[in-house]
């Protein structure tokens, strides 16, 4: 459903991601996985064409025979949300701290789709009620919801816009282990039940590994590694790719011996 | 420093110098009033016309700089350095010195240096040295809020504190971390002042309340032509745009710095 | 609400009281007799018999702090004493100028705040054209230019020369122009500048990406959320700007002979009017500590995290 060849971003005398080539079919989950400064974010803010302007973004993105490098803000504004769900790390950053939830979901709604404000609602109150939150959260302020509930919201406003690939940029990192569960089963069953693509990004292994069924390692603003999940975990060929598995087994070990 | 602040800094080191030597050139008494030469239009013999008077205007503007630009020079030497040391004293003692610092110059900020000014003057009484004092006791503020709060920032920056830990000596951490996080923001901040002190100086004279008449003081003059204005237009426009062209060179100069400033700190706004 | 607002109101009552004692000693410590001063003012005769009696009758030969206790207590009652030039009540000759000065500053204030968000938003909006250049030349030209050659300029050109506008008084729309004009251009220099910033910073704020990202157009994102944040980031300088406009009209009241309370204020100055200056000070004082109450109150009103403040949650 989504298309990218050789995308790359450049400043005017430096290359910031080396081109990059992939393509996610419908349903499927594909993992990024790299440090932090490797690349991840830049990549997930050039497949929406968000990046600041002295940021050249080259290659294309094409979704349903459309390049996004060359539409206007206008077809792109209609992609981003509809086609293309978005999931910052930070919860924070998700909502508009002076408005209420309900209304700036009543709002994202109402951007893509012709509707009353009463549907736009119920549409609104149906996402909460999917991931577990109660009807009167739709009149509260980000700031009376917890980092795990804020985030299910974050993730309730953009399944209200029945996206066909969630990009997803370390959606999990602030939260606490539970709440982690919660959100990535969350994920999965949209996955399985509706069909949802989703671009998985993070730096935890143990994550990447539940949600992806293809993988790709960033390091450095390069792909270093790629292929189906079960294979590369397997037979890593990276370095980097090493030394992530090296140091999760160390972990584990540490975890073992202090239970 | 680039290139266009260099030449700002030139520019207002000879004006500051032709505030003095000029005088000395001009022919023309500033004072001499000629009841034959009232009110004379700009001409070859009166470059920039006559008063009411029959005073030569552009003896007058000449001699006159040395009031608003000096005074306003003065006001902001002793603010800056009242408000710097007032800052750094603050900055680097903490505890309650620094408590009460806050809280008074919180207090203060509440309201707006002018109307402070002002009934500072309203007190003490009219006059050149009033407005002086006054104007310097309220400069200082702003300024020593902004060396505090610099000051604070930079001595918790992970640089400085390795600086300490390894025992580099108080006075090279000073000159080599403090100094340079500190003084282009006060630079910018005490250009901008220069001219705003002169705004001050010459409202004030306008007023009635600073530098009185006979003495050339450029907002004194145009309050003391003011009924002339229509006749003789060159009165009004000829003093205001002494004291506007000054004021706009310190604020392009203040706004050039900050510019430059804000590009070594990357924030290309 | 009402319980918070008569608390902080209370809480001010001390700086109040502070502040009078303050001004009550710099007045009477500072050199210059008031009684001298007295005399002058009410264009007496300055006689050594006469500053002996003017010295007795003011009170001046008590203690001062007897001096301040006596005027304390009769502040309470609302009288703040005559003026030494008119002998008049000073709270009542206050009220017959205030009205003039209140009506001048607030249609300042309000042809500030639209300038401001008008000129602050264009400038923000095309940043880097023409309009944005324009904008800030303006606003640099317009903090240099000196308030009462201003003034001077738009009565020679618009009242003298072209006879558009009344040159002083009040009276008509059309006397309200340039002098609303002369005390409002420089604000709108120095604040629409300041705005343009505040909107620039908005744009950096995460959730803009966010919102952007989820495909709202860039009308809903420009209003709802960057223009929003901005006045909101503007409202208390927007409380200043009130308090610098209703105690500085003295030049623009002595431009347009405006009969405020600047110009009675500035012959006082010039008189060595003591009970008057005294409590102009007070009353000056008073209205920046309310001007800040009301500030703080509408901004925590405007903030919903304020508004609904629960305990022990601290956000971001």
């Amino acid at each position: 459903m989504i298309e990218v060849n050789n995308l790359a971003v450049k400043t005017a005398n430096k290359t910031l991601l080396e081109p990059l080539t992939f393509r996610i079919q419908k349903g499927e989950s594909i993992g990024v996985l790299g440090e932090s400064g490797a690349g991840k974010t830049m990549l997930t803010k050039a497949l929406l064409q968000l990046l600041p302007s002295p940021l050249q973004v080259e290659g294309s993105v094409v979704v349903h025979d459309q390049d996004l490098n060359s539409s206007s803000n206008e077809q792109l504004r209609s992609i981003r949300g509809n086609v293309l769900g978005y999931i910052p790390q930070n919860v924070q950053a998700i909502f508009d701290p002076y408005r209420k939830i309900g209304v700036q979901m009543v709002e994202a709604i109402r951007a893509h789709e012709r509707t009353t404000k009463r549907e736009a609602k119920s549409t609104a109150i149906a996402s909460l009620r999917e991931v577990q939150l109660r009807d009167e959260h739709y009149n509260f302020f980000p700031f009376q919801l917890s980092g795990g509930m804020l985030q299910r919201a974050g993730i309730a406003l953009v399944s209200s816009l029945q996206p066909e690939l969630v990009i997803a940029d370390e959606p999990t990192t602030a939260l606490d282990e539970e709440t982690k569960t919660v959100v990535l089963e969350l994920l999965l069953r949209k996955q399985r039940d509706e069909g949802l693509s989703i671009l998985f990004v993070s730096h935890e292994i143990d994550v990447i590994k539940k949600m992806a069924t293809r993988i790709l390692v960033l390091e450095n603003g390069k792909c270093v590694e790629r292929g189906p999940a079960d294979q590369l975990f397997n037979d890593p060929s990276s370095s980097r790719l090493q030394s992530f598995l090296h140091y999760e087994t160390v972990l584990q070990r540490g975890a073992m011996k202090n239970d | 420093m680039s290139r266009t602040s260099w030449m700002y800094i030139a520019m207002a080191a000879i004006g500051l110098l032709m505030v003095f030597i000029a005088p000395l050139l001009i022919i023309q008494d500033p004072f001499s009033a000629n009841s034959a030469n009232r009110l004379l239009p700009p001409s070859s013999s009166h470059l920039l016309g006559t008063d009411h008077l029959g005073r030569d205007l552009l003896s007058r503007i000449v001699y006159g700089a040395r009031y608003t630009v000096v005074t306003a020079l003065m006001i902001v030497v002793i603010s800056g350095l009242i408000g710097m040391s007032i800052g750094f004293v603050s900055a680097t003692s903490g505890g309650i010195i620094d408590q009460v610092f806050m809280r008074f110059s919180e207090w203060m900020s509440a309201f707006p240096s002018v109307i402070l000014a002002f009934l500072f003057v309203g007190i003490a009484g009219p006059g050149l040295l009033n407005i002086l004092i006054a104007l310097s006791l309220v400069f200082w503020i702003p300024i020593a809020r902004l060396v505090r709060n610099t000051t604070v920032r930079t001595m918790q920056e992970p640089y400085y504190e390795s600086a300490m830990i390894s025992g580099v000596p108080h006075v090279k951490r000073i000159q080599r971390h403090l100094i340079p996080a500190v003084l282009p923001q006060v630079t910018v901040l005490l250009a901008l002042n220069i001219g705003s002190a002169m705004l001050h100086i010459a409202g004030f004279s306008f007023l009635g309340i600073g530098i009185q008449p006979p003495l050339p003081e450029w907002g004194a003059m145009l309050n003391e032509s003011r009924s002339y204005f229509y006749a003789a237009p060159w009165l009004m426009i000829v003093p205001g745009m002494a004291i506007f062209l000054v004021v706009l060179f310190w604020n392009l100069l203040s706004e050039q710095m900050r510019d430059e400033f804000d590009q070594k700190r990357g924030s290309g706004l | 609400m009402l319980r918070i607002l008569s608390w902080r109101l209370f809480t001010l009552v001390p700086s109040i009281i502070l502040l009078s004692i303050v001004v009550f000693l710099a007045l009477h410590l500072i050199p210059g007799d008031p009684a001298v001063a007295y005399l002058s003012a009410s264009q007496l005769p300055i006689t050594e018999e006469a500053i002996e009696r003017v010295t007795i009758e003011l009170g001046l030969d008590r203690p001062v702090w007897e001096q301040y206790v006596s005027w304390f207590s009769s502040a309470l009652t609302m009288d703040f004493g005559t003026s030494y030039m008119t002998g008049e009540p000073i709270v009542e000759e206050f009220l017959f100028y205030f009205p003039a000065t209140v009506e001048l500053s607030v249609w300042a204030f309000l042809t500030v705040i639209l300038f401001v968000i008008v000129l602050g938003s264009a400038s923000a909006y095309f940043r880097k054209t023409w309009v944005d250049y324009g904008s800030r030349l303006f606003s640099i030209v317009g903090a240099s230019l000196p308030s009462f050659w201003l003034g001077f300029l738009l009565l020679y050109v618009f009242s003298m020369t072209l006879g558009i506008f009344p040159s002083g008084n009040r009276g008509t729309f059309a006397h309200y122009v340039l002098p609303v004009l002369t005390l409002a251009i420089p604000y709108i220099a120095i604040y629409s500048r300041l705005f343009r910033t505040s909107l620039l910073e908005v744009e950096k704020l995460p959730w803009m990406f966010s919102a952007r990202a989820r495909g709202l157009s860039e009308k809903t994102i420009w209003i709802k959320f960057q223009l929003r944040h901005g006045v909101l980031a503007l409202l208390p300088v927007l409380g200043i700007v009130m308090g610098y406009l209703l105690a500085g009209t003295f030049i623009v009241e002595n431009i347009f002979s405006w009969p405020g309370v600047g110009r009675y204020m500035m012959n006082a100055i010039v008189q060595r009017d003591y009970p008057v200056i005294q409590f102009y000070i007070l009353v000056i004082a008073c209205m920046f500590l309310l001007i800040n109450l009301i500030v703080d109150l509408l901004q925590a009103w405007l903030d919903p995290r304020q508004r609904h403040q629960k305990d022990g949650v601290k956000h971001v």
